[in-house]
């Protein structure tokens, strides 16, 4: 009788495992890139996904449909946090590139500002969610909200497509390069910090485009980013920091954790065991599953 | 070791003397205070903001009627809100503050922690304080000085579990799921027995970390069970928002209960209206219904507007907070917070819910706790719909 | 360190515990205990910076110094002097068995393996129903003679163990940590045992975090789990870059201002998060080196024309 309970936690692992890469990858990218850890990378996250909430019953009030009204309240959202992102990174991070506490400490102080202008602006209480995919579908007989299964696919598409453009394209190839050595591709003529800006601004959209999927199905409060942040957090460092495979791998990691752990001891002890397991495995593997020495 | 380094640890101790100086200052002398410890940042904030709104409501109420009457002498009052974070030590701070630096007498704390926190210094330093928490642990006759101020499991508990019993009579096992922090652990060491006295089987009982966002093996692992009754005290209306509509997507038919839960609104806005429906409460309060009156519904659809959340439990507390020390005060004739807790047992005050008196020694040994009604209420279509109105006695 | 500095941290220090006799009002009183458990903290955090790593994990060991004095004194009912050293001897303990796994482990990946650390402590803690579950532990007070006294207590032992974190950091075991930052690959091949070194310079100061952890729950007199997440340590860090890195006086000067600061910032009620949010931001932009940074500009700046007159 293991196969429908297990089919049912392969499936509920992948839900979880979706939305844990799809917020991890902007984390990865950054320190990829800059060497820094984002700590705000959760804010930009909420700020979108509030904006989704208030833009979509807007733009349905004013007769769009609901899946143009969102498609169009994403681009917006997106939009608007990239511009936040950009002046975060003129106005600061662009001081404190590689250098990893100044960066924390000032991503942080951020958090905290953000944290308390996002809960004077929209005040504490959850938002009601925009139904953008209603309903639930069947999966090898395991009902999966249809929301889920939309997260699910834009990850992989989402994942395919960076995957590809930092195989394929220029962008793509010198950011590469800069996170295996900047010093090397700056002396090759790459100009490192337009890039690590292009890469910050890459990573913020990601982060909205995350909370944007996420409305719908995630709760939407100012303090919703820092909840992911942390599992966001394991998920990079054993995977390995900066790197996008080992961010889908970490991901999945402990998104195994929590469903197994979760189903078969509790959640609490399963929360527990994603402390230790990250610490585990960073001991065998120093630098994350597919960290490079 | 240079001279700038030498300088450097007077420069330390400059800089205190500096911090003194910021330090001090009291409000007017006609005007009594009470302290809120409240959380106001983080997931816990819109409860200690609609807090401190309803006290401000009593406080302008109280005011315009004129005050309060000390021997021949008239009081404003007021309110005065800090953050205390929903931990020990943010509530040791705020108290500090309150209490030490302000010279405020009469405290409101919210959560166990902050309370734990508060209580140590207002029962050692002679304060009174209003307790804001769903436990037991700080409330009896060893905390002469403590008063609780709204209806917890303790009271909220029996008058579902009998509800319960009368509307579904064949059901017989409950599963539990609570938040891991103080008032998680607390409640659920009150309504676990309880169940169990009340006969039913309770399969299973499980925590979760706060912070957690994904609730899918959670809601399978509840699922698992095939209880009739699934019991979620504890959870925060987005916590219980998820786990509600993942319990929807896997099917689950049990009955469920948010025995701690206050408000349709606030759950239905990450749940969804379906997966909410049927669903009971404990601790909203069905302003529409009729135990309410125009007047009520006014302050509610207010506070709605002001801060998101209409009135519930937790934030009319602030305004029964202010109500229960006004009354208290009056009594005595005193603003000494010891005569002021003599007084309070014996006090009716003007509660929102309408005038009520002291009493809960059945559950604490002391009567230290304001006789509210409890109102059993189900979501239905996304509107609370009042099942049961249940008078708490206990003298 | 030579003879006048041990004079001048004893001159220094006088004044310091002496200066806490100005402060008898209660609210005085338990600000300005804050503000020496958050130099304590903060120049513990600082240590383990000279190897150049983060330790988010200390947050974890204030907590075991914070259980420790809990345990010791409401249920073995232990003196004083032992409920005060029981804390950051455990802690000590911990974190060299801690240590000697994980410091082989550098820069980010450590500093992330410090936040599970802490995070994994925490539930734990919550845990264990003996020690108060989430709920923590209440009534841990020192003995009545120190009722008066705790805010002179806690600076002496605060400038004591500052003073002893000064001698070591300017002592040979200093600079060889100093050498670990730079290269630790250098210092490896001269024969120096660098995970040894690392180890017991992170010892060292989960001894010190033990310490303000054990002070931590003598003067607030009550304790839970959730006092001592990884947020702790956020702050202890934002201490030592606030104040500037390079000097252990910068540690303290940042603790004093940023508690002073979220002191006065409790009275602004929902806006205090903002507040030192900002305070923080605002900071490290305009001052990116830190208070000591900023006093050794103006330092240059006042001394720049006699060193021009002196040349002419």
């Amino acid at each position: 009788m293991m196969s429908a309970t297990f089919v049912q936690l392969v499936i509920i692992s992948l839900e979880i495992g979706s939305v844990y890469v799809l917020f991890s990858l902007g984390l990865t990218l950054i320190f990829g890139i800059m060497k820094v850890v984002n700590f705000a990378h959760g804010q930009f996250f909420a700020v979108s996904a509030i904006l989704v909430t208030i833009l979509v019953p807007f733009l349905a009030a004013h007769g769009l449909p609901v899946l143009p009204a969102y498609f169009l309240a994403t681009a917006t959202t997106v939009a608007v946090t990239v511009m936040i992102g950009w002046g975060v990174y003129q106005f600061g991070l662009v001081r404190f590139l590689r250098d990893m506490e100044g960066a924390f400490i000032l991503t942080l102080g951020l958090a905290m500002l953000s944290d308390g202008l996002m809960l004077s602006i929209f005040g504490g209480a959850p938002r009601p969610e925009p139904v953008i995919v209603p309903g639930t579908v069947r999966i090898f007989a395991v009902a999966v909200l249809a929301q889920h299964v939309v997260v699910f696919g834009a990850a992989v598409c989402i994942t395919g497509a960076l995957y590809w453009s930092m195989t394929a394209t220029r962008l793509g190839k010198a950011l590469r390069a800069i996170a295996s050595d900047h010093e090397a591709a700056m002396l090759q003529g790459i100009p490192y910090r337009r890039l690590s800006r292009d890469g910050f601004l890459i990573a913020t959209a990601l982060a909205a485009i995350a909370g944007a999927l996420m409305a719908p199905i995630s709760e939407v409060t100012p303090a919703v980013g820092n909840d992911y942040l942390m599992n966001g957090f394991m998920a990079v460092v054993v995977g390995g920091l900066g790197s996008v495979p080992g961010a889908i791998l970490g991901a999945m990691f402990i998104a195994v954790i929590e469903a197994v752990g979760g189903y078969y001891v509790g959640p609490s002890a399963a929360t527990m065991a994603i402390f230790v397991m990250v610490i585990v495995v960073l001991l065998i593997r120093p630098r994350g599953l597919l960290g490079r020495a | 070791m240079s001279r700038q380094m030498m300088a450097k640890p007077l420069l330390g101790a400059a800089a205190l003397m500096v911090g003194g100086l910021l330090i001090g200052g009291a409000g007017p002398a006609d005007t009594i205070r009470l302290g809120l410890s409240l959380p106001l940042s983080g997931g816990g904030a819109i409860w200690g903001k609609g807090t401190a709104w309803m006290c401000d409501k009593a406080a302008a109420q109280i005011n315009k009627a004129g005050g309060v009457n000390v021997q021949g002498k008239v009081y404003k009052v007021a309110c005065v809100a800090y953050d205390n974070k929903y931990t020990a030590a943010g509530g040791a701070s705020v108290a500090h503050t309150l209490l030490d630096r302000d010279g405020i007498k009469y405290v409101l704390a919210m959560g166990t922690a902050p309370i734990l926190a508060t209580q140590s210094l207002t029962e050692r330093q002679g304060d009174l304080l209003f307790n804001l928490s769903w436990g037991k642990a700080t409330k009896g006759p060893k905390f002469p000085l403590t008063f609780d101020v709204f209806n917890s499991p303790a009271e909220i508990g029996p008058a579902i579990i009998k509800f319960i019993a009368k509307t579904y009579s064949s059901a017989k096992t409950v599963v539990m799921l609570n938040v891991d922090d103080a008032t998680g652990r607390e409640t659920e060491a009150i309504m676990r027995p309880m169940w169990k006295k009340a006969g039913y089987r309770v399969l299973a009982s499980m925590f979760y970390e706060r912070g957690t966002t994904e609730f899918q093996p959670t809601a399978l692992r509840l699922a698992s069970y095939k209880a009739d009754i699934i019991d979620l005290p504890t959870l925060p209306p987005p916590d219980a928002g998820k786990v509600l509509k993942d319990l929807q997507t896997l099917g689950v038919k049990g009955v469920k209960i948010l025995d701690d839960g206050t408000s349709a609104s606030a759950v239905e806005a990450t749940s969804g209206r379906s997966a909410l429906d049927g669903v009971y409460m404990g601790a909203a309060i069905p302003i529409d219904g009729p135990s309410f009156d125009a007047r009520q519904r006014a302050i509610s659809k207010e506070a709605k507007a002001a801060f998101g959340d209409p009135v519930n439990l937790v934030n009319i507390s602030g305004y029964d907070a202010m109500q229960e020390l006004v009354a208290g005060i009056e009594k005595a004739q005193s603003l000494n917070p010891h005569a002021i807790a003599k007084a309070l047992p014996t006090v009716h005050f003007k509660s929102f819910y309408g005038d009520v008196g002291f009493g809960g020694a059945a559950a604490y040994g002391v009567n230290i706790q304001p006789l509210l009604p409890v109102y059993v209420t189900q979501v239905v279509n996304g509107k609370l719909v009042d099942r049961a109105k249940v008078a708490v006695s206990g003298k | 360190m030579r003879r006048r500095d041990h004079i001048v941290w004893l001159a220094g220090g006088l004044i310091a515990v002496a200066a806490t006799r100005l402060f008898q009002d209660a609210y005085s009183i338990s600000v300005v205990n804050l503000v020496f458990i958050a130099c304590l903290f903060a120049a513990s955090f600082r240590f383990v910076m000279l190897i150049g790593e983060m330790s988010f994990a200390s947050a974890a060991f204030v907590g075991v110094g914070a259980y420790g004095a809990g345990v010791a004194t409401t249920l073995l009912h232990w003196p004083f002097a032992l409920a005060m050293l029981v804390g950051p001897v455990v802690a000590t303990l911990v974190s060299i068995g801690f240590g000697l796994i994980v410091l082989r482990i550098k820069g980010p990946y450590f500093m992330l393996i410090g936040f599970a650390f802490a995070e994994a402590v925490q539930i734990a803690a919550a845990q264990i129903q003996v020690i108060g579950g989430p709920s923590g532990m209440v009534g841990i007070f020192a003995p009545r003679i120190l009722d008066a006294w705790m805010q002179s207590f806690v600076a002496a032992v605060v400038v004591t163990a500052l003073y002893l974190l000064y001698r070591l950091e300017w002592s040979d075991f200093g600079r060889l940590l100093g050498a670990i930052q730079n290269n630790d690959n250098v210092a490896r091949t001269v024969g120096v045992n660098v995970l040894g070194a690392k180890v017991t310079c992170f010892a060292v100061a989960s001894f010190m975090a033990g310490l303000a952890g054990s002070l931590t729950a003598f003067v607030n007199n009550v304790i839970a789990p959730s006092d001592f997440g990884f947020m702790l340590a956020n702050f202890a860090l934002v201490y030592v870059k606030v104040g500037g890195e390079r000097s252990l006086f910068g540690a303290v000067a940042g603790a004093t201002v940023m508690v002073l600061l979220s002191s006065y910032s409790i009275v602004l009620g929902a806006s205090n998060e903002l507040f030192y949010g900002a305070a923080i931001v605002v900071t490290i932009l305009l001052m990116p080196q830190g208070l000591a940074g900023l006093v050794e500009k103006i330092r240059l700046r006042l001394m720049a024309p006699k060193a021009v007159r002196r040349e002419a």
